[in-house]
């Protein structure tokens, strides 16, 4: 969903929140006036004919105000599912890619110790020299292998970052919408998180489908070049 | 050949400068977005590898700056970056970027980018 319909739909819900409370209003009891049955006396013939009436008028206002809060619910709904659903997606692929990095990295590490072992074993042997060259070489790679798993902290990053921005997307609407029941008491609310700290990220950064995604990195700019 | 590494992740910082290190390339300056990348850039600078998503001037528009200036317009750009929508990768060929190296990466990956934008700058300059 586009930032534009996601604001005609907030629009939309102000809109139809704004009536229903409204609603609510025009039916609140005047100061004074008493239309509660067992406040009337008995003899208020005129008031007592009026009971259906006005029991009519309440049941149809809060039908109505029933099927607006159904739009509004409707309308946000269909403004944040997707955006949560994406989330939901990133964080799960958050947990799995941290969990894989550090198996692939304990995994290397079991590797090395291994390697340090065999260098102890042959340390006293006569080919000494040239197996220990040659297992050294192995070890730089693959301690160097480990490096190269951490990058899956600066995709993390941007994945938790995009999670963020919908928290915040997600607590601002609520703030406006909760805002025009209340204004007095959320006018003066900060928001959560610090909406002037630079944020920058990729909301589609994955660990995932690498070789497919370089294969189109390389054929686009195969064909540009 | 000085290589200018452009990121704020400082882990991917540590990773590709470290990358280059073990392919034989031992000089290189880092900054941390692009605008800081733009005062470091100097003529001495012969290969730059860019992020896209960075704060204050992201890679893509560090790039489109590079390109307008004088200094700027041959020096190779190698984009690194998460960024893999096809208009990201278009993007990125509009404004110059001369290859690209989807995250993560391998380093026989990052040697071989690097050697095809060589090949194809030494073509050109011929």
């Amino acid at each position: 969903m586009t930032a534009r319909s996601a604001s005609e739909l907030l629009y939309d819900s102000e809109a139809s929140l704004r009536l229903v409370d409204n609603a609510i209003g025009e039916f609140a009891p005047e100061e004074g006036r008493h239309e509660d049955a067992a406040d009337m006396q008995f003899g208020d013939i005129d008031s007592l004919t009026k009971l259906p009436h006005t029991l009519f008028r309440a049941y149809s206002e809060i039908r109505s105000i029933l099927e607006r809060l159904r739009v509004s619910r409707g309308i946000l709904e269909q403004s944040a599912m997707d955006k949560l659903a994406h989330m939901h997606d990133k964080l799960k692929e958050v947990s799995s890619a941290t969990e894989l990095a550090a198996t692939d990295i304990l995994d290397g590490l079991d590797r090395s110790v291994a390697m340090v072992d065999e260098l102890d074993a042959i340390a006293e042997t006569p080919d000494s020299a040239s197996r220990g060259l040659e297992l050294r070489g192995r070890m730089r790679d693959e301690l160097f292998g480990l490096m190269v798993h951490l990058q899956f902290q600066d995709i993390t990053t941007q994945q938790l970052a995009y999670a963020s921005s919908v928290i915040l997307d997600m607590e601002q609407r609520l703030v406006q919408l909760a805002s025009i029941f209340d204004p007095k008491a959320f006018a003066m609310g900060g928001s959560l998180a610090d909406s002037s700290a630079p944020v920058s990220f990729d909301p589609d950064a994955s660990n995932s489908d690498s070789t497919d995604r370089q294969a189109l990195a390389d054929s686009l700019f195969t064909v540009k070049r | 050949m000085k290589f200018l590494v452009v990121d704020d992740s400082v882990t991917m910082r540590r990773i590709i400068v470290n990358s280059l290190q073990r392919i034989g390339y031992t000089q290189t300056v880092e900054a941390g977005d692009g605008e800081e990348a733009l005062c470091h850039f100097n003529s001495s600078i012969q290969f730059v590898i860019t992020d896209w998503n960075m704060p204050n001037m992201s890679g893509i528009d560090f790039a489109r700056a590079l390109r307008a200036r004088p200094d700027g317009k041959q020096v190779p750009i190698l984009m690194v970056t998460t960024r893999s929508m096809r208009e990201d990768i278009l993007a990125a060929v509009e404004a110059g970027v001369n290859n690209y190296i989807l995250k993560p990466f391998t380093p026989p990956t990052l040697k071989e980018k690097i050697e095809q934008v060589m090949t194809v700058a030494a073509g050109a300059a011929a």
